[in-house]
């Protein structure tokens, strides 16, 4: 059964993105992502200051059998990255909608949010 | 690709097991069931059960099944007895490696051999066309056999409950026939993992009761499956060779580190062998060393090696090891530059620290 909470939104590239308010939302990699890469062992996150393209790399995961690129879901600003992967990439594994958070961005234009996936539409998409 | 995987006849056990099946090598297999990291522990610390029924096996029969398999391969196989395994390296004329094979002496007029199973085709096409002549035949009997390897320091316990071989009696790279739940096998204390273990060649018909009492067997002992993933994993740290990434057509024994199972003082005009000693007198070009990440990241296949300014060779293994908690690899070094202790690796058009080994990244403690 696939966890896909309620309140994110989602990409076909199974991302997730929490809207914080005041234009800032945080993102990570889906329930399903984790699954299918497996063991992650290293997360690369940005520089903070960085800025994003919506559908840019913004992230490489690294897990024991490959190395992945995460595409940011929106455009924007890196404003802060989740220092606890460094020495706990796995939370990304156990928790990856919760403590396994990669970076918040601060959007440049918030209507990319209404183009995102909800919940409902990310599931469907991963029904086979 | 058009074309079909093959399955191995433990398949459809595999996927009610929860399996993770990838193609590998043409056949659809287990990548891993709970996780790479635990079934690698497992292994280290307890028994996994792998299912390595790709592999290919190819029988010399006769008279002069000794002195063919002596012709083709680089080690002596006049040092085995009876019952004897040996690794071995199987070249081209040019010195090229072929493939890394098991070879065991079942009888003075049986050998059998254990090759790759991405190099089944490939094998059994290059010891036809070199086949010397004689009173012996040539049998792939790739089809006829599942295999089972049951690998680390429980191994022993769960075997020992279900066959009427004495386990501990057959020595490192020995086999023995005996019962395995039943059915008649070849069990043999080899394996890909650095630990104590055994691979048992199990005729297809009996796959499944052998599976199913490994499996009951395996209880007490907390054995786990495992899959390709981790067989990687640990083979990695073992420091052991893949064909494909550290060994192919175009790198030959020396290079390789194999120089240990390549016999050139030994009167067989082996094919290959007039190259390899070309290649010894003039001196290799590149050497296999090992390498460990001396920062966060991990190495991979084909990334860069680089001392200095100097673009020094290319890694053909890497990955993170489970034991060390930091990633390793294997790579070919320019041989000005292969006793260099630190080398940089680029990942990503950044180049990380990496020290050079020689030695495996793991050993067992006895």
């Amino acid at each position: 059964m696939q966890q896909i909470p309620a309140d994110l939104k989602y990409t076909k590239d199974h991302e997730w993105v929490r809207d914080e308010g005041d234009g800032v939302v945080t993102i990570g990699i889906t329930h399903y992502a984790q699954e299918a890469l497996g063991d992650i062992v290293y997360v690369e996150l940005p520089a903070p200051g960085n800025s994003v393209e919506a559908h840019g790399e913004c992230c490489v995961v690294e897990s024991v059998k490959a190395v992945s690129d995460v595409y940011s879901p929106v455009s924007g600003e890196i404003i802060e990255t989740n220092h606890n992967l460094d020495s706990s990439p796995d939370l990304v594994n156990e928790t990856p909608y919760t403590d396994g958070w990669m970076m918040k961005i601060k959007l440049s234009d918030v209507s990319e949010l209404d183009g995102l996936l909800d919940a409902e539409g990310y599931m469907i998409f991963l029904t086979p | 690709m058009a074309q079909t995987m093959k399955s191995v006849p433990l398949e459809a056990e595999h996927i009610a097991a929860g399996g993770k099946m990838v193609e590998f090598a043409g056949y659809s297999m287990p990548v891993q069931y709970t996780g790479i990291k635990e079934e690698h522990h497992v292994v280290r610390n307890g028994v996994g059960l792998f299912d390595v029924s790709h592999m290919g096996e190819v029988e010399f029969r006769g008279p002069d099944a000794l002195a063919a398999v002596d012709h083709l391969i680089t080690n002596d196989i006049s040092k085995l007895v009876d019952g004897q395994a040996m690794y071995t390296a199987m070249c081209h004329a040019n010195g090229g490696i072929v493939d890394d094979l098991v070879v065991y002496r079942l009888g003075a007029e049986r050998i059998l051999i254990c090759v790759n199973a991405a190099n089944r085709e490939k094998d059994f096409e290059h010891m036809k066309s070199h086949k010397m002549s004689g009173n012996f035949e040539m049998v792939d009997r790739g089809e006829e056999f599942a295999q089972l390897a049951i690998q680390g320091p429980k191994a022993i316990q769960v075997v020992q409950a279900i066959t009427d071989i004495d386990a501990a009696a057959i020595p490192y790279y020995h086999a023995a026939d005996g019962r395995v739940a039943g059915v008649e096998c070849l069990v043999s204390r080899t394996g890909y993992t650095g630990e104590d273990g055994f691979e048992v060649y199990i005729p297809v018909s009996g796959a499944k009761a052998v599976f199913e009492g490994l499996m009951e067997a395996g209880i007490p002992a907390g054995m786990q499956l495992c899959g390709l993933g981790c067989r990687d994993t640990l083979r990695l740290e073992s420091k052991f060779l893949l064909y494909g990434n550290d060994m192919t057509d175009d790198t030959n024994p020396l290079e390789a580190g194999l120089g240990w199972v390549t016999k050139l003082d030994r009167d067989t005009d082996f094919v290959g062998k007039s190259s390899i000693e070309a290649i010894k007198s003039s001196g290799v070009t590149r050497r296999l060393r090992g390498l460990v990440l001396q920062e966060r990241g991990v190495i991979r296949h084909d990334y860069p090696i680089f001392v200095g300014d100097n673009e020094v060779g290319i890694v053909t293994s890497g990955g993170y090891s489970p034991t060390l908690e930091q990633s390793i690899g294997l790579g070919y070094i320019a041989v000005e530059f292969c006793d260099a202790e630190s080398v940089e690796i680029e990942i990503r058009g950044r180049r990380i620290p990496a020290t050079t080994t020689k030695k495996p990244f793991y050993k067992r403690k006895d």
